[in-house]
């Protein structure tokens, strides 16, 4: 794995190296682009989803109440009755179980705003997390209120291409950080 | 005992005197001579990637490397370095990823569409039996989707990196460890529900009744994932992942993907991310698939007993 370079022979020692470099550096700059462009994009989407859920978690009774109502109309149109106390139960149960998945999205924008920090150190494994939550998220909200996944889908789709050219742009960047120190080494 | 092979003009006269048979590793091949000086490397104990052993600390993470003797070092030829010693190039590891990360959003798709069928095809008014019947045929048939979906990953991704070389006391002990790993998965995510239950508090009379013991049970909820979850995610991802990241990030990583693939119990996806964890770390220390896919199958098996139990 030594250098091949013969120092008796001056002509050896070309401009080529310093040519690719040169593109090398222009490459590595357009990927520092697109690490920082997602940094970007996870600082905008954490943000956001800190404060949406935060806005739930405050209004988590007012949000339960008005999908209890609609549902039991849409039940009663088709003749259904309803135990009181058994809807009460339900309600605090769903209460509960709406302020614990609100805390845990809330994580996860914090998840976010951790990432676009740590991105320069650790690009690989923070754009891939990163991608992943995005995506998972997006699916369990599929799950629970199928019509949200079509609700503001082309900045959705911009987001994840530009996640997933981020991942490429960070395995690329890293590469070339690696074969910068082994050479570093070598020499 | 072989008969001597012929003399060769290397061969010393007092050899032939004293009627010693020249065993053949002495010949010298020609072409052995003319083979590159064989390259070691060493496993880096942090990362887990291949560092020539002449190198003091590892140009990946810069970890000190520590003197390794014996059956730890994995001596290869130059030449043939970078073909069988399973270690890719970051630029096939982007590709690998950005194909099994296709597969995941397929398989993220197949689960989405299998749960609204379900959702539309469950009727107000229908007995347990039928909605467990129906269910459990609607879960076969995406099951088999996402069968197929991971067999065409595993074919289109055809260099599959090998994970960190174990020597075999080193798989011994995974082994050894199987049980202990079950047994702790087990106590967290019967802890981690119990907690969740006290919290949520999800009257019993809500709960589906569980369904009766059967093969299709088993087959669908334990061996199915066991296989086709472990196959993609530990064997195809991991692996993949480890070239890029080592070992310790690419266990992770692929928990928090494997966890976020549950999308129909969002509140369980923190522990099933741990469980992935435990069963990233089965397949490392063990060498071996067989371990987590075993894993996967009693820990699944475990649970709807004690869902049926409870």
């Amino acid at each position: 794995m030594s250098s091949n370079l013969d120092v008796s022979n001056p002509s050896s020692q070309s401009d080529l190296p310093s040519l690719s470099s040169g593109s090398s550096s222009l490459a590595q700059s357009a990927r520092l682009k697109q690490l920082n462009r997602a940094r970007g994009i996870l600082i905008f989407v954490g943000l956001l989803t800190i404060a949406v859920n935060v806005f739930q978690y405050v209004t988590v009774e007012r949000l339960v109440d008005d999908q209890f109502n609609k549902e039991m109309n849409e039940l009663r149109r088709q003749g259904m009755q309803f135990d009181q106390v058994k809807v009460a139960e339900l309600r605090s149960s769903a209460i509960s179980s709406v302020k614990l998945f609100a805390m845990g999205l809330i994580a996860v924008g914090a998840a976010f705003l951790v990432g676009a920090g740590l991105i320069k150190s650790y690009p690989v494994p923070v754009t891939i997390i990163s991608l992943v939550l995005y995506v998972g998220c997006a699916a369990i909200f599929g799950v629970l209120d199928p019509e949200s996944l079509m609700k503001g889908i082309i900045i959705k789709i911009i987001i994840v291409v530009a996640l997933v050219k981020a991942v490429q742009a960070a395995m690329a960047y890293q590469k070339e950080v690696s074969v910068q120190a082994h050479a570093g080494l070598e020499g | 005992m072989t008969s001597g092979p012929e003399q060769s003009p290397e061969q010393s006269p007092s050899d032939e005197i004293e009627g010693r048979a020249i065993p053949d590793s002495e010949i010298l091949d020609e072409t052995a001579r003319d083979r590159p000086e064989p390259v070691e490397l060493v496993t880096c104990v942090r990362c887990g990637k291949q560092v020539p052993v002449s190198k003091p600390r590892c140009f990946h993470c810069d970890a000190r490397l520590p003197i390794i003797h014996g059956s730890d070092r994995v001596s290869l030829n130059a030449a043939t370095a970078s073909e069988g010693s399973g270690i890719p190039s970051q630029g096939d590891v982007g590709l690998a990823f950005s194909r099994l990360l296709l597969f995941y959003l397929l398989m993220l798709a197949t689960s989405l569409i299998s749960g609204w069928i379900t959702k539309h095809s469950i009727k107000v008014g229908m007995s347990d039996e039928e909605v467990h019947q129906i269910s459990l045929w609607i879960t076969c048939f995406f099951e088999a989707i996402d069968t197929v979906i991971v067999l065409i990953a595993a074919a289109t991704l055809r260099h599959v990196p090998r994970l960190t070389y174990r020597s075999r006391n080193q798989k011994l002990l995974g082994w050894l460890s199987g049980p202990i790993i079950l047994a702790i998965l087990l106590a967290l995510n019967v802890g981690y529900h119990s907690v969740l239950q006290s919290y949520v508090q999800f009257p019993d009379w809500a709960l589906d009744r569980a369904e009766k013991w059967s093969v299709s049970l088993l087959i669908v909820f334990c061996l199915q994932p066991g296989i086709v979850e472990e196959l993609f995610f530990r064997h195809l991802v991991q692996s993949t992942l480890t070239g890029a990241m080592g070992t310790h990030s690419a266990i992770w990583v692929t928990a928090i993907m494997f966890g976020m693939a549950h999308i129909f119990v969002p509140l369980s996806i923190p522990i099933l991310t741990i469980v992935g964890a435990g069963f990233g770390y089965a397949r490392v220390w063990s060498g071996s698939l067989v371990l987590p896919i075993m894993l996967h199958a009693l820990h699944n098996a475990v649970v709807l007993w004690l869902e049926r139990a409870s």
